[in-house]
């Protein structure tokens, strides 16, 4: 008889508080469209993993098995890279390479919001998973949260992912606080240029050889990024290059998605630590497009050419949301202003910016330990 | 490439043919066949007139034209939205830069490249 | 000065010279292989 009641018996306020948070999570994908591919499965996985005695988790329980040998192996996030590797498009970049410095100056707020973590007393590990919410790519932040602080895993992707839909509403007020409106109406004329298929084809290898050579532990990061680039601008694996993209991309965040939701156990997600990170993950994301945005009006002070400022903001890895909001902005100021390109390009940078900021981080911290 | 040109809601295919690697022009080459072409009243030729007097509104970057909000010969002003270009998946309103009176205006479902003319207004 | 926050300030400084550094390679290599690429016979498909 005791069995039948143990769910009821064993309900407590965490778990009611739990179940709450899941619901909104859920609510937010479906009503709000925050990122629903995994605001969604993180939720209900959440709602598995805190009902009391759950099946789900535990030794034997699937969300365990999937946490063992996808989330603690890194291979869900590898496997995502894969992915998204095969949907990025290099050529706005190559057209533009001079992009790539906002695509490292966004990454300012990774490093800020570290500095601010060990100020509020983390240590250096927790911190640089914290600050790494601030790569604004959630598979980035998955994976060197795991390797340095797994305890905060939870609260640091839920907060990852749940800013990267919020960017068309944490850049606006930012860029507009650090820009004149004159700045904002700037022009960019776009120069049209063709990119050589083998140039598309070499970018990939060159780059993970290059990147590989120098800090071997972000082969894994950009290696699996660049083979799925490479599988798509090869142009004869349409059939994976469409796999990796479709199949493989939307498998691996479902159960990416419900994985890391069943980590939000009451227990473990019901501290002040959930608050704080959510908190810094934000500071993190202003940080980025201040840092972006002041960048490019230093260069300004020594450009002829001036970068429309706003350009500098979509240097965070969030893509497409970013670009997309920049330009909407520049449209607002100056309805014949165009600068989605530039954009792009620099939202596109931005994608391998937080990736190489991710390996560096993997790389430089252990040295300070 | 191939590229999928509709004119007057006619679909065609479009084969383009790159010259050398070093590509001169800026614009691909579009070569748009239009067989036996059947110009309805009001509607305009499909050919971009180069030379046609007025103010150019040139393509600000490469993409689609999914909409014409304004057929030839309607008079419009500054600010007026003419087309809709749609470009990295995103849907650009492409507005009028001054007032005047459309004399050629890019057809619906055309493959755009960076300053190619898209409006002439006169 | 605590050693977590100088070590702190370090990861960051370097961090982020780091990440500056690397896409400024990455800029010149984008560009080194643009102009071979314009070098090469074209390659047609």
């Amino acid at each position: 008889m005791n069995e039948l009641v143990a769910g009821i018996v064993n309900l407590q306020l965490g778990n009611f508080v739990m179940f709450g948070i899941a619901l909104i999570l859920i609510y937010l994908a479906i009503a709000k469209d925050y990122e629903p591919m995994l605001l969604l499965p993180i939720g209900f996985g959440a709602l598995l993993a805190n009902i009391p005695l759950s099946s789900a988790i535990g030794h034997e329980g699937f969300l365990t098995i999937l946490y063992n040998a996808g989330i603690r192996t890194e291979l869900f996030p590898v496997l995502i890279f894969v992915a998204v590797g095969a949907m990025i498009d290099f050529k706005p970049l190559m057209q533009n390479p001079f992009m790539l410095f906002f695509g490292a100056a966004a990454q300012f707020g990774i490093f800020a919001c570290l500095f601010v973590a060990v100020l509020m007393g983390y240590d250096l590990k927790e911190a640089a998973s914290i600050g790494i919410i601030g790569a604004a790519d959630g598979p980035t932040s998955i994976y060197v949260a795991n390797k340095f602080a797994e305890r905060l895993l939870a609260p640091i992707s839920v907060a990852a992912y749940s800013y990267m839909s919020l960017v068309p509403i944490i850049q606006p007020p930012v860029i507009r606080a650090l820009t004149s409106k004159r700045e904002r109406m700037i022009r960019m004329t776009y120069h049209q240029t063709d990119i050589p298929k083998i140039v598309e084809i070499a970018f990939p290898i060159v780059i993970t050889l290059v990147a590989g050579i120098l800090a071997p532990i972000s082969v894994a990061l950009v290696g699996s990024l660049m083979f799925g680039n490479l599988i798509r601008a090869c142009g004869v694996l349409e059939r994976l290059s469409n796999a990796a993209q479709n199949e493989l991309a939307n498998l691996v965040t479902l159960m990416l998605g419900i994985t890391i939701g069943s980590t939000m156990l009451a227990q473990d997600f019901l501290r002040a630590d959930t608050l704080i990170i959510m908190a810094m993950g934000l500071v993190a994301f202003i940080f980025d497009t201040a840092g972006g945005v002041l960048f490019a009006k230093l260069l300004n002070l020594f450009l002829k050419n001036k970068i429309n400022p706003m350009v500098g903001a979509a240097g965070i890895s969030a893509f497409p949301m970013s670009a997309r909001v920049i330009q909407r902005m520049a449209k607002e100021e100056d309805p014949e202003n165009f600068i989605l390109m530039q954009s792009t390009s620099a939202n596109v940078a931005g994608q391998l910016g937080s990736i190489v900021a991710g390996g560096l981080l993997l790389a430089l911290v252990p040295a300070f330990l | 490439m191939k590229y999928v040109v509709e004119i007057n809601q006619k679909k065609f295919e479009v084969e383009v043919e790159r010259g050398q690697a070093t590509i001169v022009e800026k614009t691909p080459a579009i070569a748009v066949e239009t067989p036996a072409p059947l110009p309805a009243a009001g509607q305009q030729p499909a050919s971009a007139p180069a030379h046609a007097q007025g103010q150019k509104l040139l393509a600000p970057m490469p993409g689609v034209i999914i909409k014409v909000k304004q057929p030839t010969g309607t008079r419009v002003s500054k600010g007026q939205p003419l087309l809709v270009l749609e470009a990295m998946k995103m849907e650009n309103e492409v507005v009028s830069s001054c007032e005047g009176v459309i004399t050629y205006i890019v057809a619906k479902g055309a493959q755009v490249a960076a300053g190619d003319i898209l409006a002439v207004i006169a | 000065m605590s050693p977590t926050i100088s070590a702190a300030l370090q990861v960051m400084g370097l961090g982020l010279a780091g990440v500056f550094t690397v896409l400024i390679l990455f800029y010149f290599l984008t560009r080194l292989l643009i102009v071979i690429a314009k070098k090469l016979p074209p390659m047609e498909k």
